[in-house]
């Protein structure tokens, strides 16, 4: 990346759609058609920065253009009849401009301000379209909290920026694999998990994913699959400073263990499509936090792509399977025993794979993946058809054989390009607070679906259903600290609200 | 359930009004079975002019359209003078045409609405700076409804013992977000203590709110109006539990939850000014409701006005005698009829035969409600069972798919259904949702890819795996609801029924169609509303295969043969299915047919490819940027039913105005533009009127709940609309859609199904129903249906009669007959 006519290369695809976001603002009437070719260019022009890339950004930018391009085109019939749609357009280019350039700079301050660009940008396409109260109270949500993380942010950039003398990312990671950190920069880190936190929906700062489908279904899409992920692949890309710093690891574990338990409880509660769907990206960036938190960045980074590709689909294909739902048979409930006796044969195929894993106790990325993985097969394996003939255990079984392969061969592929963190820069204890955490989502899982009349279900779920109430503390500090000014004729859930608000003013 | 402290009569009285309230309130069907129904049905005891005005007064609830969209009606030469003295004629009140237009350049008068406590406690906060309980209120009731009737979409199902009133208390008693969210300390409790039962709940409720006997069901009207899209799905399980001899009582028990929330509010706010401004508000309300009706005087006349342009033309030229009238444009009817095609009864068949009556005039269409007069049950090859006959009724029998099968694919159907369920149970069971999202999470880039770039065919049928047996013809049998063989008789009377109701039981061609209809579009979660409204939402195909087989049937041409309908040996029947959003007609002839009537057939096809030409450029001026040529129209129109992105595939039965029961020759020839239902009848075969009473208490009903479904979602989308289709977000997997995050379940059709973005496309206009027949036969059928009537004296539709002998056409008025329009044969 010391070339600089290389390094430009990497400004290839922000250049181009930022030029894309400029020809929709002036030229409304070619917004659809020009803004469309630019975001299929755009993937090309990714290609052809690569040689300026690390392998984590080539991944992520192929990643940010490609769900921004089939989410670009969906929003072309999806939006038609709206008003305005060139700022639409507009709007989303300069939101992928952001998220583009997050994932290509190799400068802190670039990174820094492309971040705050994204979020601006998306800012507007929450709004987009007529007023609706609630959509502006979530984005007005959203706003605080993300001006609160630029704030962490420029924290960070200024603390880094005097301790290191630099800007570059590359000099800064160089120094800091090194070993050479001060408190500044400690400090510096510290802000910057800070702002991850934030910008990554986690517990207690959630509510606005959850509120945001008050926006357009390809806006939750770009959200979802595009723009809330920067904050990890930032953490996967600034790795070495992380482990130069004590406790940025365990604040990460923390934060993302408690979303991604709460949050994945709360998402099987929820009744309504889109409410699970943004509940599981609570929680799918938690564990994506807890991955970072016990040094698996291979898998962290593995895991933004995947749950961004499948997250894009889930929300864009939302209006699907009405009929399957409408002739869905009834869950299988395997009983106590079932469950127990499924937990030890799923930690026996695990536990006989080990050897492949060779010092498996030593590795917590290890101990960490295989505990997950003997966790995630207990289902399968509880509710594999057992009487219906060996054809139907087919599905079961491959599922059984092939996520522990699958696991292990993305291990395999990745570890050589993101390499994990080495064992001793991760303590022990992080691990097995995390095993310790999905074991206890495995105990919850069974209880509430095979038993939801034991007097714990019936405890739990009121508060799963409401997500914790973790959000309704956040909206009131909202509406007392900095209210929202909503647009007069924003419709309010009911419409005797908006009613009553033009008694008054008469 | 028990009122411990009413007197007997009390308690009779409190049942009745909450029956009464609660019979207001229309059922919505699940979006799988979304078919149209007037969500004012509850409301057709009395005449549309007192329930405009009582849904205004309670609700605020717009039943007309806003006066700028009369003012652009009248600039369009829409409204004219003439139009609007004849609606002053005809109206009942004392209002001038003069006042209409004067009013049509001033603001009407805001509507009331019925206080509710919730609003009165808002009144009291700043919504800027604080939540406010109606939104609260609205979400929290909104998300109980959601978790109590969803049985797909949570993993987590909880219990729901003691019914949606204690699962409510459950919630609310452990909901911290009153005191959280709107500081509120003192709800909880209050929610704690409030009575284990709905009755006693509800009676308390009226009783501290102190409300007198008399106004009791008007303020019940309007806590379920608050709530009204929830309430009308639990109309729904009811009049679903009542067609099946069951009952259900969940709209009883919401209602109890919405005024737990008004009683709750109010007792918490007992040191405030709350129950003082409660009072008055409620005094204040009773004298403004008294004034809705007369304010809304001038609208009714601007829309009576609109409606009779349309009318008058429309009455006008079915009284030009078809012999006259097909001389005149100079077309002529062939003697000898090659097929005879029927279709259902749906507006958008009339595009389809009109165009195949052009180009093929020795072709005769006919117009009979789409399910054929089959109400049946689908038994699907793995064993779903889904209804597909109008709403109004309980299926008598079943088609069973799995009949023509061997165990071994019926076993297979199951078992692949089977592990996609299992696959994705496990995917979405924790922890195993972590590892899988990442390991198989990109396979997801792929389905993107493939949707946005070859979005190759539209979603088919998922339930109709049937479809592709090589044997399909006649894989479907036809049995007794439970399952049961039928007999010959009573197969035959089946039969004879069919071809009486479409008036088909002489002059038969040697091939008759039944055309059914279907819609295949993607990612649509209000699909259904597309399909056949006669097939419970779904596409008529199945029911169109059983009939044409029953039809083809040997013993039951030899019954009808006794009965006195004599179907020629040669005539086949096949079933058919019209695609309204490509307009591709498919034939499915079974083996015979294909073997004995392969050219007419291939004849027939070939007529409708060439309509089908045709009709994709009448509709394409409506659907936005399309190309012009033909084929590519054609390829266009595929391509976007395949469209996962695309929010109107097609107008379905936007601007549908009227219906006509008469033979198709009354009606041949007119371009009727997509806007009229058609049903073939023929008052000579029908000496006792029995077709045609059938005719008008089932299509004409059903015909005016479409109607209506489009009026009100297109006059008053807050509450019978569902909102704008990108905001949509499926609960219950498929009882509904909500608009965004949550709240109320939004009932009706979307924005993008009744506007193109820059106008209406669906124009409000009440029914005009035209028949065929005498006077005396009419006015029996009025005398035995009250029903009917109602709708035709409260002028929730025009009944308009063509005389059998002269053409004169006649409105039903009051007591008597009108004639509107003099049969056109002597004076030319």
């Amino acid at each position: 990346m010391t070339d600089p006519s290389a390094a430009a290369l990497a400004f290839l695809v922000p250049l181009g759609l930022a030029i894309g976001a400029l020809v929709a603002r002036f030229r409304p009437a070619q917004a659809w058609s020009l803004a469309a070719g630019f975001a299929f260019a755009a993937p090309l022009l990714a290609v052809l920065s690569f040689p300026a890339l690390s392998f984590t950004g080539r991944a992520m930018l192929l990643l940010v253009v490609g769900i921004g391009a089939f989410t670009l085109r969906f929003s072309r019939r999806y939006l038609d009849g709206e008003r305005d749609t060139h700022r639409y357009v507009q709007w989303f280019l300069l939101t992928l401009t952001g998220a583009s350039l997050v994932v290509t700079t190799g400068d802190l301050v670039v990174l820094a301000l492309s971040w705050t660009l994204a979020s601006l940008s998306l800012h507007q396409l929450l709004t987009f379209g007529p007023p609706r109260a609630g959509a502006e109270i979530a984005a007005h949500k959203k706003f605080l909290l993300s001006r609160v993380a630029d704030a962490a942010m420029l924290a960070a950039v200024v603390l880094l920026a005097r301790s290191y003398g630099s800007t570059d990312l590359g000099f800064i990671l160089d120094q800091a694999r090194e070993g050479i950190t001060t408190v500044a920069s400690q400090a510096g880190v510290l802000c910057l998990v800070l702002a991850v936190v934030l910008r990554s929906a986690q517990l207690p700062f959630h509510g606005w994913l959850i509120q945001v489908m008050e926006a357009p279904t390809p806006v939750s899409a770009l959200l979802h699959a595009g723009v809330v992920n920067l904050g990890a692949y930032v953490l996967i890309a600034l790795a070495p400073l992380l482990l130069a710093t004590p406790g940025a690891l365990a604040i990460l574990l923390i934060a993302g263990l408690s979303s991604a338990l709460l949050g994945a409880l709360a998402s099987i509660a929820q009744p309504h499509v889109k409410g699970a769907l943004a509940w599981s990206t609570c929680a799918q960036m938690g564990f994506v936090l807890v991955e970072i938190g016990v040094g698996a960045f291979d898998l962290a980074l593995l895991h933004v792509l995947g749950h961004a590709a499948y997250k894009a689909h889930a929300f864009l294909a939302s209006g699907s399977g009405v009929t399957a739902a409408a002739y869905k048979p009834a869950p299988v409930r395997p009983s106590g025993l079932r469950w127990m006796a499924s937990t030890v044969i799923a930690v026996a195929i695990i536990v006989s794979l080990a050897p492949l894993g060779r010092d498996f106790a030593a590795q917590p990325t290890v101990l960490f993946g295989s505990a997950l993985l003997a966790f995630a097969l207990v289902p399968i394996i509880a509710t594999a058809p057992l009487r219906q003939g060996w054809r139907a255990l087919t599905p079961s079984a491959v599922m059984i054989v092939g996520l522990p392969a699958l696991y292990a061969g993305w291990h395999l592929a990745l570890g050589a390009v993101v390499p994990s963190a080495s064992p001793l820069a991760v303590p022990a204890w992080a691990s097995w607070t995390a095993v310790t955490g999905f074991a206890a989502l495995l105990a919850t899982y069974a209880v509430v679906t095979t038993s939801p009349s034991s007097a714990m279900a019936r405890a739990l779920y009121p508060h799963a259903l409401a997500g914790f109430h973790l959000d309704a503390v956040f909206s009131r500090l909202t509406f007392l600290v900095w209210p929202p000014t909503l647009t007069p004729r924003a419709v309010r859930v009911a419409p005797e609200a908006a009613h009553l608000r033009l008694e008054r003013a008469a | 359930m028990t009122l411990p402290a009413m007197l007997d009569t009390d308690r009779d009285a409190l049942r009745a009004d909450i029956a009464a309230a609660c019979a207001k309130v229309a059922p919505t069907w699940p979006l799988d079975r979304m078919i149209a129904v007037n969500p004012y049905w509850g409301w057709t005891s009395r005449s549309v002019y007192d329930a405009a005005a009582e849904l205004g007064a309670l609700a605020a609830a717009p039943f007309l359209m806003p006066r700028r969209w009369y003012r652009e009606q009248r600039e369009k030469g829409l409204i004219p003078d003439a139009a609007l003295q004849l609606a002053g004629a005809r109206s009942a009140t004392s209002q001038s045409p003069q006042l209409a237009l004067a009013a049509l350049e001033a603001t009407p008068p805001a509507l009331p609405r019925h206080p509710m406590v919730t609003a009165i406690r808002d009144a009291l906060r700043d919504p800027h700076r604080e939540a406010t309980w109606e939104e609260h209120v609205q979400r929290q009731v909104g998300q109980t409804c959601a978790a109590y009737f969803d049985v797909a979409q949570a993993i987590w199902q909880p219990p729901r013992d003691g019914g949606l009133y204690a699962f409510w208390r459950r919630l609310a008693a452990n909901d911290a977000t009153p005191q959280l969210l709107l500081g509120d300390r003192d709800v909880r409790r209050a929610i704690a203590d409030l009575p284990q039962d709905p009755q006693s709940l509800i009676a308390e409720a009226l009783d501290t709110l102190s409300v007198p006997a008399p106004a009791r069901e008007r303020y019940l009207s309007a806590v379920l109006l608050h709530i009204g899209g929830w309430a009308s799905h639990a109309a729904f399980r009811r009049w679903d539990a009542r067609l099946h001899g069951h009952d259900d009582a969940s709209i009883e028990e919401l209602l109890a939850v919405r005024l737990a929330w008004e009683l709750v509010l109010y007792r918490t706010a007992s040191g405030t000014d709350v129950p003082a401004r409660w009072t008055r508000k409620r005094r204040e309300w009773q004298a403004s409701a008294t004034e809705v009706r007369k304010a809304q005087e001038s609208d009714w006349m601007l829309q009576r006005a609109f409606e009779l342009r349309f009318q008058d033309k429309l009455g006008a030229a079915l009284a030009w005698q078809p012999a006259f009238r097909s001389a005149f444009s100079g077309s002529k009817a062939p003697a000898t009829i090659s097929a005879q095609a029927v279709f259902c009864i749906d507006v958008r068949s009339e595009v389809l035969r009109r165009h195949l009556e052009d180009v093929a005039p020795e072709l005769r269409t006919l117009g009979f409600a789409g399910f054929f007069g089959i109400p049946l049950a689908y038994d699907s090859l793995n064993g779903d069972r889904r209804p597909q006959l109008p709403g109004l009724l309980a299926a008598a029998f079943s088609a069973v798919d799995a009949d023509a099968y061997d165990p071994g694919t019926r076993a297979d159907a199951s078992r692949k259904r089977a592990a996609e369920q299992q696959w994705k149970a496990a995917a979405t069971s924790l922890p195993a949702t972590f590892p899988v999202v990442e390991t198989t999470g990109l396979a997801a880039a792929a389905k993107l890819a493939l949707a946005t770039i070859e979005p190759t065919r539209a979603v088919g049928d998922p339930l109709r795996a049937g479809r592709d047996h090589p044997d399909h013809q006649s894989s479907l049998s036809l049995r007794a609801a439970d399952g049961s063989e039928l007999s010959d008789a009573a197969r035959t009377a089946l039969a004879l029924g069919i071809l009486r109701g479409m008036s088909l039981v002489k002059g038969y061609a040697p091939l008759v169609a039944l055309v059914g209809h279907g819609s295949l579009v993607t990612n649509n979660p209000q699909a259904a509303g597309l399909a056949c409204g006669a097939c419970g939402g779904q596409s008529g195909e199945v029911n169109a295969r059983v009939a044409a087989a029953l039809l083809n049937d040997a013993a039951v041409r030899q019954g009808l043969r006794d009965e006195g309908v004599e179907i020629p040996l040669e005539t086949r029947f096949v079933a058919g299915v019209h695609d309204t959003t490509t307009d591709d007609v498919l034939l499915f002839p079974d083996a015979q047919t294909a073997a004995s009537h392969a050219d007419d057939i291939a004849e027939l096809s070939r007529a409708f490819s060439r309509a089908a030409r045709r009709v994709r450029v009448e509709r394409a001026s409506r659907l936005g940027e399309l190309p012009s040529e033909p084929d590519a129209l054609a390829e266009a129109l595929r391509q976007r039913a395949a469209d996962w992105s695309e929010v109107r595939p097609e107008w379905a039965l936007a601007r549908n105005a009227a219906f006509i029961a008469a033979p198709r020759s009354r009606s041949r020839a007119l371009d009727l533009k997509g806007r009229a239902f058609l049903h073939e009848y023929d008052s000579a075969l029908d000496p006792d009127g029995a077709v045609l009473e059938s005719i008008l208490t089932a299509p004409v009903v059903v015909a005016h709940w479409i109607n209506f479904q489009y009026w009100a979602s297109t006059v008053d989308p807050t509450h019978f609309g569902s909102g704008d289709k990108t905001r949509h977000n499926v609960v219950g997997g498929h009882l509904g859609v909500v608009e965004g995050a949550g709240g109320d379940l939004r009932i009706g059709l979307a924005q993008q199904s009744v506007h193109d973005g820059e106008n209406f496309v669906h124009e409000p206009m009440r029914l005009a129903v035209y028949v065929e027949a005498d006077e005396t036969t009419v006015e029996a059928i009025l005398a035995r249906q009250p029903a009917v009537r109602n709708l035709v004296d409260g002028e929730w539709l025009f009944l308009y009669r063509i005389d059998p002998a002269d053409a004169g056409v006649f409105l039903r008025r009051g007591p008597g007959w009108e004639l509107v329009a003099p049969g056109a044969t002597g004076s030319w």
